[in-house]
């Protein structure tokens, strides 16, 4: 009985020897994995980076927009004339219209009856 | 021993050419005489020396000018009447001699222009004279003249004529206000 259990020491002495650097490796990383899960359960994710400015908008569309409606403006009484103003009738008066009628058949007349019509040197 | 004789050829030559230089002389003064021989008569005015022709062609020129400014006033005085038609008519009066007077007088004086157009291509054209004025060719210019006198002359009267029935209607229009009765259009034989 105490062959066994001192056969099977042996062994398990013999395994650990054998394989204490592979042991040694396991334990560093579950000490280094316990110790980042402490860690993550307990602080925040951190961001490094900077926000990106983006500014938030409606793209334009294809259509154009209806103009705004233009505020009426309240039409303003002009200001009124303190002089008198006198209009052009432009109806003609008759009988200048006559005389003139006259004075020019009279021209034509005379500037008619004054050119001379033969044909000489 | 046997005589060459010229060829055929050569004979034929010799005729042309003796045919041409015929023609040739017998051309040649003729139209010299009728570009620049201030002795050529022209048909109508007789032997008129070149210096006069130039002169009568400046004269009828000037006519022309003066004639046209009378066709220009008389479009004034159309217009003068077409006034007085629109202010009486806007009065309410009756204008119906004035228009028909007015109408009569624009188709006359239509004519007289059309008439004194071609007084002005028979004058102007470059035919008979130079553009520096100096006569070109006697015969032409001659007729040129004599024609451009006889469109002038006609063109003349009839604006003669057109302002003289204007006149008409326009002291019959007045007649025909003041009294009430139209003007007299003949007189009526004892």
């Amino acid at each position: 009985m105490a062959d066994c259990h001192t056969h099977a020491l042996i062994t398990a002495g013999n395994i650990v020897k054998k394989y204490a650097s592979l042991f040694a490796l396991l334990l560093v990383t579950a000490v280094l994995l316990s110790a980042c899960s402490s860690e993550g359960t307990s602080g925040q994710a951190v961001n490094p980076k900077p926000p990106p400015n983006v500014r938030v908008q409606a793209l334009p569309s294809a259509t154009a927009s209806p103009e705004p409606p233009q505020p009426e403006i309240a039409p303003t009484s002009s200001p009124q004339p303190t002089e008198q103003v006198y209009y052009y009738d432009p109806t003609p008066d008759p009988a200048a219209l006559e005389s003139e009628i006259e004075a020019v058949m009279d021209d034509i007349d005379k500037k008619l009856n004054s050119q001379d019509l033969l044909l000489k040197p | 021993m046997q005589r060459r004789l010229p060829s055929k050829k050569i004979l034929f030559g010799l005729l042309s050419a003796l045919v041409a230089i015929a023609l040739l002389v017998s051309v040649i003064p003729a139209m010299a005489a009728g570009a620049g021989d201030e002795n050529t008569p022209i048909p109508g005015m007789g032997r008129v020396p070149n210096p006069t022709l130039v002169r009568m062609h400046n004269k009828l020129g000037s006519w022309f000018n003066d004639q046209e400014d009378l066709l220009r006033e008389a479009d004034g005085l159309s217009q003068n009447f077409q006034a007085l038609i629109d202010v009486h008519q806007k009065a309410g009066k009756n204008v119906t001699i004035l228009e028909n007077g007015l109408a009569t007088f624009e188709a006359e004086v239509a004519a007289s222009r059309e008439i004194h157009l071609v007084a002005g291509a028979a004058i102007f054209s470059t035919a008979g004279f130079k553009v520096n004025g100096d006569v070109r060719d006697r015969l032409v210019a001659g007729q040129q003249l004599l024609d451009g006198h006889a469109s002038l002359k006609d063109a003349h009267f009839r604006l003669a004529q057109a302002i003289h029935d204007l006149r008409k209607t326009f002291t019959n229009w007045r007649h025909t206000r003041v009294t009430g009765i139209p003007w007299p259009t003949a007189i009526p034989t004892p």
